[in-house]
This record gives C-alpha cells, sequence and structure tokens, in this order.
C-alpha cells in the first residue's frame, strides 16, 4: 500500500541532519500527511524516508527576550490554532491554522509540513509570508536563517537544501508588532478543502481611527507561490479605509498572476482577489481599531 | 415488539434474530408526491449559496418505520444539495479523461456544508402497497435541487440551465448581467 524501501528514525536534528546529507535521494517525513498521500498514489515508489517525527527540537512555541515569536516545524495546525502567543501576536496566522482539511488533520499535520512543501495553496503559507517570518534551517553546516521573502522558489520549491532541516519558523516583533490579523480561506466547500484563493491581511491603524498606518496583503493561489502585494501594499498605506477599500481591487489583480486551470478560471480567481482583499482590509481595519 | 427484537438481538446468552416474511406483488403504480422547499441567501460578488432553511415534504403512503423513512429523505436532500451545488466529474477536453477521480477534486458535500434538514410526511392510505405504503426510495432526490435552482432564480434574478450551480458559474453569470 506504501512503497517506501526504508525509513530511518532520527534521533536527533543532527542525526536526521547526517542522514540525509548521506543519501542525496532522501525524503524527509514528519507526520506525513502530505507524503504518505503522494506515495500511496505511486509517487516517490521505492523512496527511503528520514523521520524527523517526535523530535522535541522541532516543537514548542516561545517568545524569546527580544520579541520574537518561535513556532516549532514540528507544531500542529491545532497547537498553532490554540496557542495564546499566536492568538495575541499573530491574528491572521491563529485563523490559517484551523482551516487545512478537518480536525483529524488539524491534530496531527505540521506547519512546517505545510510551508517545506512550497505549495501555494498551503494554508498558513500566506499568513508566514505577510508576518515577514524568517525560517530556520539546520544543516551540516549549521543553522541559517532565510528570510520568508527568499524562501519559496517556486512552484513546490523552496530554498531548503536537501540535507537541511526547516527547525522552526521566527516572527521577529517589527513583523507583527501592532498589526491586527485575519485570514480568509475560500473553498468550493467548507471543510476537507484546497484553498482556491487565500488571503492574509495585516492592518496597523493610525491613531485617528481613519488611516492606515501599515498593511501587508498576502495572496495563496494567487500566483505559483505565496506571494506579498508589495506593490499594491505601498499605494495602500496612508489612505482611509474607505479609500484602501475601493483600490485595492484593480492594484492587486494588477500585480497577482492568478491562471487558468480546471479548478478554476483566471477570471473567478481575479474576482476572488478583489472581493476578498476589499473585505479583508474592511474586516481587519475594524479588529486594528478603526472606526465603524 | 420493537423493545423485544432488540433485547432478543443483543442477548448475552441466546442471541435471535426476530423476523418474518412475507411477499406482496404490486401489479397497480400509483404516483408517490413530494416537494421541497427552501430559503437561499445569495453571497453574490463570492457566488456562495447559504442554505438558510430546508424542508422536504412527502406522501409515501402509510411511513411503515419513521426513523429510516426520515434517514431516506436526509439522505436524499443531502444528494439533491450536492447536486445543485457541488458535485461535477470535469473531463479534458483534450484526452477525454476525468481530470477529479478522486473524492478531494470531486466535491461531495461535507457536515459543514450541509445544513440542518428538515422532514415531513403527509400519511395517506394507498391501496397500491401492502401497507398502504408508497415509494420513497428515490422520491426525496427530486426536489431539492430544482427547489435550488429556483431559490437562486427567486433571489438573484438568473436563470440556471446547468448543474451544479458552482461559484464560478454563478459569478460569471452574475457579471454577465451586471449585477456584481
Amino acid at each position: 500500500m506504501y512503497d517506501f524501501e526504508s525509513i530511518h528514525l532520527s534521533t536527533s536534528v543532527d542525526d536526521a541532519v547526517a542522514a540525509l546529507a548521506a543519501d542525496p535521494e532522501a525524503i524527509i517525513i514528519s507526520a506525513g500527511t502530505d507524503l504518505l498521500v503522494q506515495i500511496r498514489e505511486g509517487r516517490h515508489a521505492g523512496c527511503r524516508l528520514v523521520s524527523i517525527h517526535n523530535l522535541p527540537e522541532l516543537r514548542g512555541i516561545r517568545m524569546c527576550a527580544d520579541g520574537t515569536i518561535e513556532i516549532g516545524a514540528a507544531c500542529t495546525f491545532r497547537e498553532v490554532h490554540e496557542n495564546p502567543l499566536v492568538a495575541r501576536y499573530l491574528g491572521a496566522l491563529c485563523m490559517a491554522a484551523d482551516t487545512p482539511g478537518g480536525p483529524q488533520l488539524r491534530a496531527v499535520g505540521t506547519i512546517g509540513g505545510n510551508v517545506c512543501n512550497g505549495i501555494t495553496s498551503a494554508d498558513t503559507a500566506s499568513s508566514v509570508v505577510a508576518y515577514d517570518a524568517v525560517m530556520r534551517v539546520q544543516g551540516p553546516a549549521g543553522v541559517r536563517d532565510i528570510p520568508v521573502s527568499e524562501w519559496y522558489t517556486g512552484p513546490g520549491r523552496t530554498s531548503r537544501a536537501h540535507d537541511e532541516v526547516l527547525v522552526c519558523i521566527r516572527f521577529p516583533r517589527a513583523g507583527y508588532e501592532g498589526f491586527a490579523g485575519t485570514y480568509c480561506k475560500y473553498g468550493k466547500r467548507e471543510a476537507l478543502e484546497i484553498a482556491t484563493m487565500g488571503v492574509g491581511c495585516l492592518v496597523k491603524m493610525d491613531t485617528d481611527g481613519e488611516h492606515i498606518a501599515d498593511i501587508r496583503l498576502a495572496f495563496g493561489v494567487a500566483g505559483p507561490y505565496p506571494k506579498r502585494a508589495t506593490a499594491t501594499e505601498d499605494a495602500l498605506r496612508g489612505l482611509t479605509v474607505e479609500a484602501a477599500v475601493e483600490r485595492v481591487g484593480e492594484l492587486a489583480c494588477a500585480e497577482m498572476n492568478p491562471r487558468t486551470s480546471w479548478r478554476a478560471s483566471k477570471e473567478f480567481r481575479l474576482q476572488l482577489i478583489v472581493e476578498l482583499s476589499r473585505r479583508l482590509i474592511r474586516e481587519t481595519a475594524l479588529k486594528g481599531g478603526a472606526h465603524a | 415488539m420493537g423493545d423485544l427484537a432488540q433485547e432478543a438481538f443483543y442477548s448475552f446468552r441466546h442471541s435471535v434474530h426476530i423476523h418474518a416474511e412475507e411477499t406482496a406483488q404490486v401489479r397497480d403504480n400509483t404516483f408517490a408526491f413530494g416537494t421541497c422547499f427552501v430559503k437561499v441567501e445569495v453571497d453574490m460578488p463570492l457566488g456562495r449559496v447559504k442554505i438558510l432553511d430546508i424542508l422536504n415534504v412527502h406522501d409515501s403512503g402509510r411511513i411503515l418505520n419513521p426513523a429510516t423513512a426520515e434517514g431516506q429523505v436526509h439522505g436524499g436532500m443531502a444528494q439533491g444539495i450536492g447536486a445543485a451545488l457541488y458535485e461535477e466529474q470535469l473531463i479534458d477536453p483534450a484526452t477525454g479523461r476525468l481530470l477529479n477521480p478522486n473524492l478531494l477534486d470531486y466535491k461531495i458535500p461535507t457536515a459543514m456544508d450541509v445544513p440542518d434538514l428538515r422532514c415531513l410526511f403527509v400519511e395517506t392510505d394507498d391501496p397500491s402497497g401492502p401497507y398502504g405504503n408508497k415509494a420513497l426510495g428515490e422520491p426525496p432526490l427530486m426536489p431539492p435541487t430544482p427547489a435550488l435552482r429556483n431559490a437562486i432564480l427567486d433571489a438573484t434574478g438568473c436563470a440556471f440551465y446547468q448543474i451544479p450551480m458552482t461559484q464560478q458559474r454563478l459569478v460569471a453569470k452574475f457579471k454577465e448581467e451586471g449585477l456584481i
């Protein structure tokens, strides 16, 4: 049923790194909620697996002294969603972590797997991008930090080297402080679904309650990988909420590049970009203290 | 009888399945009747249909087992919702192959998509059936799909002649009509 040749049960991250370095074709498996489905479909037949399941170094959510929030790569979606630090400071991610699949999936699937698969529709990915997070990986040469803006290199591809393990996702204070956040997953059905469009929106309101001091808008499924609409953000910064809602549609459509596939047409995706951006800016601005 | 049958079936020492057998040959078909009422809310810019209330009413003669009869109607209603809004075989026009031969991309509505399903019976005593009963196998699936279509027409003024009435089809039609 599952055609794999072997599984190495790593005893530590160092052990996993060594096993990966020794075998250029080995595949990392954590919870396996993506990988096992692929193996069962016949992909990666006869592969050799390096398991990083249950490594304590990859678990836990904590705030460092400088305010950086670290989320262990092996944290499940449910752990991320239910964590008080995430709820308080990373609102968009908190919402996003409650959307993949169904409750059973969220109890075992990991945020690390969700960003390492490099997939544009990954539910936590657009929030991670919006918060300007940093991916900490460990390889034979040691630990290195990759800003999320440099993480995705193409559809299904990341800048993680074969012999590197994602250890945690770091959210520096400057990336989240003062922002209200919202995530919307738009799908054809309400559960057991892969997003037709995912939008992560962060808004920091001016003290006057009218103008947007800062804004981040990240889209999943609007391009080959999750991306911020930075030119749109630049144009919206400083506008009133209503002015931003009015302008965002045209700006975001010009900047994002959804395609037509058998799952959804480009025209439909563009309509979703327009409408969801408007709604999320309004909703997030209200959360951030905008006058109603 | 129900209590007795349960007691006998689950008896620890002497389990017995109480059963009886009878044959009735019905030579005269008659009509079983049914209807579906549905209230929807259409989020037009996103093409989303939310079913606020849905009720099937059936005349299937005498209802012999209310629990299983209601279950049968719920099944038909859920399937009717699936047919109206979700389920579609997508074929690649170049190769003729099915693009979504799996339960992720072939959208059967989940528990989160199907609202509370209401069902009522109007009982009559029909001479064509051995116990006054009529058909209830297929009827539950018949009215919900057109009811949803008519509700969308009532709500938006847009008539659809193709199912499923997916979000993408709704948005395309609303745009064409200048409604969004």
